[in-house]
């Protein structure tokens, strides 16, 4: 199934600080890690997974260092103490959103989708 | 220039560090070529290979935008002074004002060219790019949005008024008229980008009027009313009361302040 791309625009934030919980990697690792746990239904589009890495760097969310790597030089991302509480904060938030959706999607009769 | 190298030219244009630029040229580079291995692995062989991650990657023109937007800082608001200095100084040059006249220009020309730390790239580039940003950033950032559709409508605002006969003395102009046309433009311009068109006439007209009368009845400005020096006084009067409006739309944002909140209605 193709998910709509404003559907991920908005969680992509929240994917990568996701994905950097649980070890640190860098870009390429990132997206082929979320193909992988989402079985295809996610993935990053290459161009805008950078601008998003360097606006959560900025906002010191995630850390980054320079490693080489098979003779190329990668930029490893990790997640910060502030990371770790935004995502706290953005998971709460998803978990409520999405329960109110599936409320509503229940409440009128669109149940069956959902079993 | 291999095209590789050109796309990661093209795809981070508009960052003007160019210590940072290359940094990310590199990181992208690494993510293509791991990319395009993983192509050559499926079979395509390492041209077409490399062509298709960078199909992947997306427009550089879009990513130019999105790197630009994740990692520029505004230009500092003084240098989108700079052009009305200079025009400033032109027109006293122009009309042949005495060299007094035309020096006291000349401290604030220089304050708002000054460079900024950060101007790596060239003053004119920078502002380019800034321009380019900030369009893009318009219904985001209450402060640009306000400098440039100040500014502009000040611009537009002085071409109209000198066009238009005075009915009034000159005092009457500065007190009644000046800040009711400013008010009125802003809120025509930026009502559709504003939460609060109310509040934003009334502080176009609360900001524009000290600068209207300070400027009209001081020494340091020409004594004329042609149209050049209408319109950059009009335009220094908008860009200064865009300035305020923006701050006090700011600060309206912060604290949830809505007509509906002003008029005492729920808006539940």
């Amino acid at each position: 199934m193709t998910i709509n791309r404003e559907l991920l625009k908005g969680s992509t934030a929240t994917l990568v600080l996701s994905i950097l919980s649980r070890e640190a990697m860098h870009g390429y690792q990132m997206a082929r890690e979320l193909e992988r746990i989402s079985a295809g239904v996610l993935t990053f589009k290459e161009g805008t997974l950078y601008p998003i890495l360097h606006t959560l760097e900025a906002e010191g969310l995630i850390a980054a260092e320079w490693q080489a790597e098979r003779g190329r030089e990668r930029k490893v991302y990790r997640l910060t103490d502030s990371g770790q509480g935004e995502l706290r904060r953005r998971v709460a938030e998803w978990e409520s959103f999405r329960g109110a959706v599936d409320q509503v999607i229940r409440e009128v009769g669109l149940g069956d989708a959902l079993a | 220039m291999t095209p590789l190298h050109e796309y990661l030219e093209q795809a981070t244009w508009y960052l003007t560090n160019p210590r940072q630029a290359e940094a990310i040229r590199m990181e992208m580079r690494a993510h293509l070529e791991d990319l395009a291995e993983e192509l050559q692995g499926e079979g395509l062989n390492a041209d077409t290979a490399l062509a298709t991650a960078v199909a992947r990657m997306g427009p550089p023109q879009s990513i130019a935008l999105d790197l630009a937007e994740a990692h520029h800082r505004p230009l500092p608001w003084r240098h989108y002074l700079a052009p009305v200095f200079l025009g400033c100084i032109t027109f006293c040059l122009w009309t042949g004002e005495p060299w007094q006249v035309t020096a006291r220009w000349f401290p604030f020309l220089i304050f708002s060219v000054w460079p900024d730390r950060r101007d790596w790239g060239g003053p004119m580039r920078l502002l380019r790019v800034d321009l380019r940003v900030k369009w893009r950033w318009l219904r985001r950032q209450p402060w640009d949005r306000g400098l440039i559709t100040g500014g502009a409508s000040g611009a537009v605002a002085g071409l109209i008024w000198s066009a238009v006969p005075h009915w009034f003395e000159p005092v009457n102009d500065y007190m009644v008229i000046f800040p009711l046309s400013a008010a009125l433009l802003m809120a025509a311009v930026q009502r559709r980008l504003m939460p609060t068109p109310a509040l934003l006439t009334a502080s176009g007209a609360a900001f524009t009027f000290p600068f209207a009368f300070l400027l009209g009845f001081s020494e340091w400005w020409p004594p004329t009313t042609d149209w050049p020096s209408m319109t950059a006084f009009f335009t220094i009067c908008f860009g200064l009361a865009a300035l305020g409006a923006g701050w006090l739309t700011e600060v309206a944002q912060a604290k949830g302040w809505t007509l509906k909140a002003l008029k005492g209605i729920s808006s539940d």
